[in-house]
């Protein structure tokens, strides 16, 4: 199952909880952030949002390296 | 007169006044390769350099579609040049699959990538394979469709070099081997026809169950490295040609590739334990 984030970047997290891809459709740059953060996976599979210091972080992360994609692509 | 040269699932007319080239292509394609067909996908030319040229030394030069992106090499060349052409011409312009630089066989429909740089013994392992039982799908490129994930093959022959030419013509002596292209960039090359099983199979395609990112090493060992989807997906969209041009649907074929396929990384020397441990652990 693929997310979308910020309308133009694409998520993939993978079964395995080793990390996320991420792929964004304006300049076709990938990334892949290879972490085991199983909370970050629930949190793009849109279960229960818990709002514990770590869930912060992976939200955190997950904004960055989307946002990073974005600036790149301008 | 140009030359029909149909290797499904592409098809090319081939001009060339270079005999080596004809007589390699006799010996190492099958004749229902050069059957005319209806449509011709690209089309290709080998010819010897210009007149005062070849008075001091003869060059042979690659076109394809009238292009010319290569710089000429050595006249005695000019077939290792075909092929090399002949998989540039794919990886630069076929958009109807997601192409992966990686070797592909075959066993009971399970299809295995080798996706490798030069020099990791991809060539050795295909040959291995190819000559006790398995599917040749392709020594150079996965051709991996875009709807329904499997992987088609490309069969033609395969490419050695170096040391593991005489490797070959050691475990194999009654196979047909090209004449051999010395001191081209990649070391001495010489191709070798595959089983004529592996092409009369040209049409099955196979559905990816194993990645393998081979790595040659001295000595007589065998080691396995199992890879997280993560490191499996930047690995193989690294040894993809056309990722960033197909766009999503890349991402998306890349992406559903690994998560269904077992991956590993192995450090091989021994082609027989590495196949044991393929047939055992992944098929």
């Amino acid at each position: 199952m693929c997310y979308v984030l910020r309308d133009e970047v694409f998520v993939h997290p993978f079964s395995d909880n080793s990390g996320i891809a991420l792929y964004n459709s304006r300049n076709f740059e990938v990334v892949c952030v290879s972490l085991n953060i199983h909370c970050f996976m629930k949190l793009l599979r849109g279960t229960t949002f818990n709002d514990s210091p770590l869930n912060h972080t992976s939200k955190v992360i997950s904004e960055l390296a989307a946002k990073e994609m974005i600036e790149r692509s301008r | 007169m140009p030359l029909s040269l149909s290797l499904a699932p592409f098809s090319f007319k081939l001009s060339t006044n270079i005999p080596l080239v004809n007589s390699n292509l006799e010996k190492l394609y099958p004749s229902y390769c050069f059957e005319e067909q209806a449509f011709t996908d690209y089309f290709l030319q080998v010819h010897n350099s210009g007149l005062i040229r070849q008075l001091f030394r003869k060059q042979a030069r690659f076109l394809c579609d009238l292009r010319e992106p290569f710089k000429p090499l050595d006249y005695s060349q000019a077939f290792a040049m075909l092929e090399w052409g002949m998989n540039w011409t794919v990886a630069s312009h076929e958009m109807s699959f997601l192409l992966v630089h990686s070797a592909v066989l075959a066993k009971d429909g399970k299809a295995i990538l080798f996706p490798a740089p030069p020099g990791s013994g991809k060539s050795t392992i295909t040959t291995h394979l190819a000559f006790n039982g398995w599917q040749l799908l392709s020594d150079e490129m996965a051709l991996i469709n875009l709807k329904t994930g499997r992987c088609h093959p490309f069969v033609r022959p395969i490419c050695l070099k170096n040391n593991s030419i005489k490797l070959a013509k050691k475990w194999f002596p009654h196979a047909s081997f090209s004449s051999i292209a010395i001191d081209t960039h990649k070391g001495d090359v010489i191709h070798v026809s595959p089983p004529i099983s592996c092409c009369d199979m040209r049409f099955e395609d196979a559905e990816i169950v194993g990645i393998i990112y081979p790595q040659y090493t001295a000595g007589n060992i065998l080691e396995i490295e199992a890879l997280d989807n993560s490191n499996s997906f930047m690995q193989l969209s690294n040894n993809a040609f056309n990722f960033t041009a197909l766009g999503k649907i890349g991402f998306d074929t890349i992406v559903k590739t690994v998560e269904k396929a077992k991956s590993f990384r192995v450090w091989h020397n021994n082609l027989i334990d590495l196949q044991d441990f393929i047939e055992e652990e992944i098929l």
